[in-house]
């Protein structure tokens, strides 16, 4: 049974039990299905950055990543099973670059975050908020969003800045997501989620 | 009683899923990689 349809059985006994209208109960299926995706996505990714030894650095890449999302868009998988898939793949590996690769780069973890989060702006000027076919943005929330994107990818850069002089690994996992996310604004972005929406679909039907 | 306490809980929860709902129309998408179809009565006019 996939996500949606484990919301859908749950939204009909709301309504059974509340007597709701059909525009309600698609309210609650609705934030049904987003509670379980999440649930879903942070279980896989825990599990496997926990067993590939970088849990702390593999949640920080994928919360900074998450916050981003929120006002900035991206692109998306077909199913929450495939979303969470790829995110518990994406993240422990974002994580563990951040683990092992902060400690190689030394000093040079400030220059390639600062770098970072100038390409990031550039991205988000540019390309932000990224609309879902399925959530259309109301034209006055756009620019909104946009500006709250720009602040959001300024106030990681400068955190991840500062982290980076205590716990490099920290510093560069902030990066890290913030960069990923910017990835998934771009149409090279949107090409590469969708192939590996359509590589998982032949396996994953949840 | 019990069938009172239940209808409580329900209305607690459906209260507390439509403002996560409400909540999350305001931003640009979801948390995770999935966005489901955003129902009618949260898009805005």
């Amino acid at each position: 049974m996939s996500v949606d349809d484990a919301a859908k059985r749950i939204s009909y006994s709301f309504q059974k039990n509340l007597r709701l209208d059909e525009p309600s109960r698609q309210v609650i299926e609705y934030s049904i299905t987003m509670a379980l995706s999440a649930a879903l996505s942070a279980g896989f990714t825990a599990m496997i950055g926990l067993l590939v030894g970088a849990f702390w650095p593999t949640m920080v890449a994928a919360s900074s990543s998450a916050w981003l999302r929120n006002f900035s868009g991206g692109a998306h998988c077909s199913s929450a099973g495939r979303c969470a898939i790829a995110g518990a793949v994406s993240s422990p590996l974002l994580g563990l670059t951040a683990l092992h690769g902060s400690k190689v780069m030394g000093n040079w973890n400030y220059a390639l975050i600062a770098l970072g989060t100038i390409i990031s702006l550039y991205i988000m000027l540019k390309h932000a908020p990224d609309e879902a076919p399925e959530k259309p943005i109301p034209a006055r929330r756009k620019p909104i969003l946009h500006k709250r994107s720009m602040l959001w990818v300024m106030t990681l850069g400068a955190s991840s800045l500062l982290m980076t002089a205590h716990l490099p690994w920290l510093g560069v996992s902030i990066a890290l997501g913030m960069l990923w996310q910017c990835f998934t604004l771009l149409p090279a972005g949107h090409g590469f989620v969708s192939s590996v929406d359509n590589l998982l679909s032949r396996w994953i039907n949840i | 009683m019990r069938r009172k306490m239940i209808k409580w809980a329900f209305s607690l929860a459906a209260a507390a899923l439509a403002l996560f709902a409400s909540i999350n129309a305001a931003s640009a998408c979801f948390w995770t990689w999935y966005q489901p179809e955003l129902p009618e009565a949260l898009r805005e006019k």
